[in-house]
């Protein structure tokens, strides 16, 4: 029974070990909220967009461009 | 998951080869690994040198700034401005350029430009554009901005009919400087994004006056004026125009990440859209020989890393092949002494070839070259 637990948490430990290795996911995300339509009825529609980057590069990885708060 | 995916695909890329390599092409040239004693950060690194030659350091979404000895030994610069960025700076740190007198570094964050000398951080005005780029032309600070109004009670007004490209600080305006990127909106990305392949650009400067820029997701090179016109581009005949993740697993595991990722956030059933322009020039610099040295990132043109050389005199482009394990965007800095490469992530690795080493290389000739759209006639093609 002791050994059974002993293996099992080696296997636990294990697999704790190799999803370390590979690393947590870097993405992030920051938001921001623009004008999408111009002024020409006089008003003005914003959307409010979160950019997805990765959190070590800096490099952008998606948006979400829908009308949600982020 | 995703990343474990890309992690095998940096692996077995070299080994399949994303193209084919000439049996008669020299072998790659392996950089020196440079170990650097300044602290790893979480986010990004940008290594930049000044028009003297000396290295200046920064690292993480809130920057630590450091001065490099030739030897890679870091002291701290900036402390100040260090100091002042715990209350100030709202990370993530989206871009950075050093200023070519080395007096001040350019940060640009989603809600904030700031300007980090020795002893502060100044907040700059707010251009009301959506900035993606910093750096400076003829000393002064210039934003590369995607043509969005921003929603901001500090944003300048502006005039949404006529977006430019790059934006200067004068006085206490940004004023346009750049209209045109000289690139198309990508048809295959969505809403900003389109723009942001055309826009996301590297500039730095160039001797004697004026500046080089490169576009980051196509083979774009263009020479500035010292008020920031374009003087000429060069380009590719085939391969200049933007390239994208072509490979439908890495598709589906980065759309399934960014799901999860709104999911996580609180976004509910969010539209997402996929970034999939890749890198295409990963850094630039202007080399103590006056070429523009131009860093290709593994897997775009070549398994491996590929270095540029430009020479505008000459009217020739140079290519050889990089050891280097890494992927994405990267700082390039001319030293005295040599080429330093400062991955962007990959955990923060920096690299170093001498100049000597360089010259000696076995560059080979980039055919199919075109300056403003023309093909380089061979007569000034010389060896």
């Amino acid at each position: 029974m002791i050994r059974t637990r002993f293996v099992r948490s080696l296997v636990v430990l294990a697999v704790l070990a190799a999803a370390l290795a590979v690393g947590p996911t870097a993405f992030a995300f920051y938001n921001y909220t623009y004008e999408i339509t111009g002024h020409a009825s006089g008003g003005q529609t914003f959307e409010r967009i979160c950019t997805f980057y990765d959190n070590e590069t800096g490099e952008v990885q998606g948006t979400v461009s829908a009308e949600l708060q982020c | 998951m995703l990343r474990f995916l890309l992690a095998v695909g940096a692996v077995v890329a070299p080994l399949t080869g994303a193209a084919a390599v000439p049996a008669s092409s020299p072998p790659a040239l392996t950089p020196v690994a440079v170990t650097l004693d300044a602290p790893r950060t979480k986010g990004p690194q940008y290594l930049a040198a000044d028009q003297k030659g000396r290295l200046y350091l920064l690292r993480g979404h809130r920057p630590h700034f450091y001065r490099l000895d030739r030897n890679g030994k870091a002291t701290v610069w900036g402390e100040d401005a260090t100091a002042q960025a715990e209350t100030l700076f709202r990370p993530p740190l989206l871009s950075a350029a050093l200023a070519a007198d080395g007096h001040a570094w350019l940060l640009l964050t989603p809600d904030d430009v700031l300007l980090a000398s020795n002893s502060e951080l100044e907040r700059l005005p707010d251009t009301g554009w959506l900035p993606i780029r910093a750096a400076f032309v003829g000393g002064d600070p210039v934003l590369s901005v995607l043509p969005q109004v921003r929603s901001k009670a500090t944003a300048q007004r502006l005039d949404p009919e006529h977006p430019p490209f790059l934006v200067g600080l004068s006085g206490t305006k940004w004023l346009p400087l750049l209209g045109d990127p000289g690139a198309e909106p990508d048809a295959l990305q969505h809403g900003v994004d389109r723009h942001r392949v055309a826009r996301a650009v590297d500039i730095v400067p160039a001797s004697p006056r004026g500046s080089w820029m490169a576009h980051e997701y196509s083979y774009r090179l263009s020479r500035l004026s010292t008020t920031g016109d374009r003087e000429y581009v060069v380009t590719l005949a085939v391969e200049s125009e933007p390239k994208h993740i072509d490979d439908e697993a890495t598709l589906i595991d980065l759309d399934d990440e960014l799901h999860e990722q709104a999911e996580l956030a609180g976004m509910g059933q969010a539209l997402i859209h996929v970034f999939t322009a890749r890198t295409a020039i990963a850094g630039i610099t202007e080399g103590t020989d006056g070429r523009l040295y131009v860093l290709v990132p593994p897997g775009y043109f070549d398994p491996n890393a590929v270095l540029d050389r430009w020479d505008g005199a000459r009217l020739r482009l140079e290519r050889i092949r990089l050891r280097l394990d890494y992927s994405g965007l990267a700082s390039l800095a001319a030293s005295k002494d040599g080429l330093w490469i400062a991955a962007r992530g990959s955990g923060q690795q920096v690299w170093f070839l001498g100049w000597e080493e360089l010259a000696a290389a076995s560059w080979e000739r980039v055919d199919g070259v075109e300056r403003d759209g023309l093909p380089i006639p061979h007569e000034t093609d010389s060896p």
